[in-house]
């Protein structure tokens, strides 16, 4: 990805071989290369034919780069700097609703010096996505997400409790700036800032008028009908399916943020 | 959106050459035949680039014009998609009778390795759909995430070789915004007809 060069230059933070599975921080655009490896997926689907064998097994995920924080408003800043269609006069109603960008007193200006390094927020599925191709990256997908907040089983009563602590607190005027403590992996700030968008975000959504009554909703849903939760207690994880489920791609929200991914999804 | 440009230049240097060369009617009529910017909830802001079933290139703002009924599913689903098809014929069979053509209805494959033009081709024959109104798009993975995206069309690889989708059923009008949409398979039709039935009149 980078000469030896330029990530000494970087001032690396740890260094490690992908080949042993071991998060690499980049520091110069504070991206993580997350190794490849197995996770449960909490949300189980099963194709029409397939047994539950295979709805229930553990999903391999391949290597991929992810932000190790969410975009901050002075990062999107320079996003919209040279992408004036982006800016919140400019922005087409079919890209994002009224609410884009709201905390912004102007174009170019984010609330105040301190936002900066706050996770900006109201951004769309579409205003985030151009953003992060702008950078030659794309959303993480879902599973991208679950999997980098999975932390391969480190500290996972740890999250949930601070999901639910996180839950509990009112949305305050601005969300916390980024640089909590990092994970397993590397990763910041995936709990606690703010929800953040995914590539795929209506991709476990079941938006039909009519459900059958066992829950398989299969009239809505061309093929897959959900086989279940791998764990129901995990509360935190029923609210993010939901919130995710509950978006559309123009929504804009106070605690609604993003990160973007690299590599094939 | 670059054909349009060009389109804008070629204008402007007729513009320039002046009166002599061009009568200034024949000026007055190719500015109004110059396609209007899009409006800003309109689809057709979107740049994602489709091919039709004829393998020709089409922007998404070449359905413009006209009121356009579109889903999104794959060829080669087996289960649920044929109803989405199905139940954009029914529409079409309840439209009056001379305005059909007047509507255009639109097909695009989430499934963008296996459903090349031909297969598409092969496809809208199969189910007798009239190439004057119905148009088969297949695009590359973008282009498949921002329409669905835009039309709120939920999809993810079955790992079987497949996709789920949400059956979803949009009435698009000649501006590009979406009027109404049809969410699932065993929803009623009626609601969408009846809207389709107002902007046909709205434009008679």
């Amino acid at each position: 990805m980078r000469g030896a060069g330029a990530i000494a230059a970087g001032g690396l933070v740890l260094v490690a071989s992908l080949a042993a599975g071991l998060a690499v921080e980049l520091n110069s655009d504070r991206m993580i290369v997350l190794p490849a490896g197995l996770y449960m997926p909490f949300l189980r689907v099963k194709a029409l034919n397939a047994s539950n064998a295979d709805a229930t097994s553990a999903r391999r995920v391949n290597a991929f780069l992810l932000d190790a924080e969410p975009v901050t408003n002075a990062q999107f800043l320079d996003f919209v700097t040279a992408h004036p269609q982006w800016r919140k006069s400019r922005i087409k109603a079919v890209f994002a609703d009224d609410r884009y960008l709201k905390r912004w007193s102007s174009d170019l200006e984010p609330a105040d010096a301190a936002a900066r390094d706050e996770p900006v927020t109201n951004v769309s599925w579409f205003a985030a996505e151009a953003y992060c191709k702008a950078r030659g990256l794309r959303l993480p997908t879902t599973e991208q997400w679950e999997y980098a907040l999975a932390d391969d089983g480190r500290g996972q009563e740890a999250v949930r409790a601070r999901s639910l602590e996180w839950f509990a607190e009112p949305n305050g005027a601005h969300p916390p700036a980024v640089g909590g403590p990092a994970n397993g992996f590397g990763v910041r700030d995936m709990v606690g800032l703010v929800w953040e968008w995914t590539l795929d975000f209506a991709a476990y959504a079941r938006t039909g008028e009519s459900r059958d009554s066992d829950g398989k909703d299969s009239a809505n849903f061309c093929g897959g009908a959900a086989a279940g939760v791998a764990d129901a207690t995990d509360y935190p994880a029923f609210m993010r399916y939901s919130m995710r489920a509950s978006l559309k791609a123009d929504y804009t929200a106070d605690n609604l943020g993003f990160r973007c991914a690299g590599g094939a999804p | 959106m670059r054909l349009r440009l060009i389109f804008a230049a070629a204008a402007a240097a007729l513009v320039a050459i002046g009166a002599g060369a061009a009568r200034a009617h024949d000026m007055q009529h190719m500015t109004m035949d110059a396609p209007a910017p899009p409006t800003s909830a309109s689809l057709y802001n979107l740049e994602s680039k489709w091919t039709n079933q004829d393998a020709a290139s089409v922007p998404l703002a070449a359905l413009g014009g006209k009121p356009v009924v579109a889903a999104m599913g794959y060829t080669s689903c087996r289960d649920m998609c044929p109803a989405i098809v199905a139940n954009m014929m029914w529409i079409e069979k309840h439209l009056p009778q001379d305005a059909a053509r007047r509507v255009a209805f639109a097909f695009f494959s989430i499934d963008s390795a296996v459903d090349t033009p031909v297969k598409l081709k092969a496809y809208a024959d199969e189910h007798g759909l009239d190439p004057g109104s119905w148009t088969l798009f297949h695009g590359d993975d973008d282009a498949v995430r921002e329409l669905a995206a835009a039309l709120g069309v939920g999809y993810r690889p079955d790992g079987e070789g497949g996709f789920d989708h949400a059956a979803v059923i949009s009435l698009i009008d000649e501006k590009g915004e979406i009027v109404v949409q049809q969410r699932g398979t065993q929803a009623s039709s009626d609601e969408l007809l009846a809207a389709l039935n107002s902007l046909l009149e709205k434009h008679n």
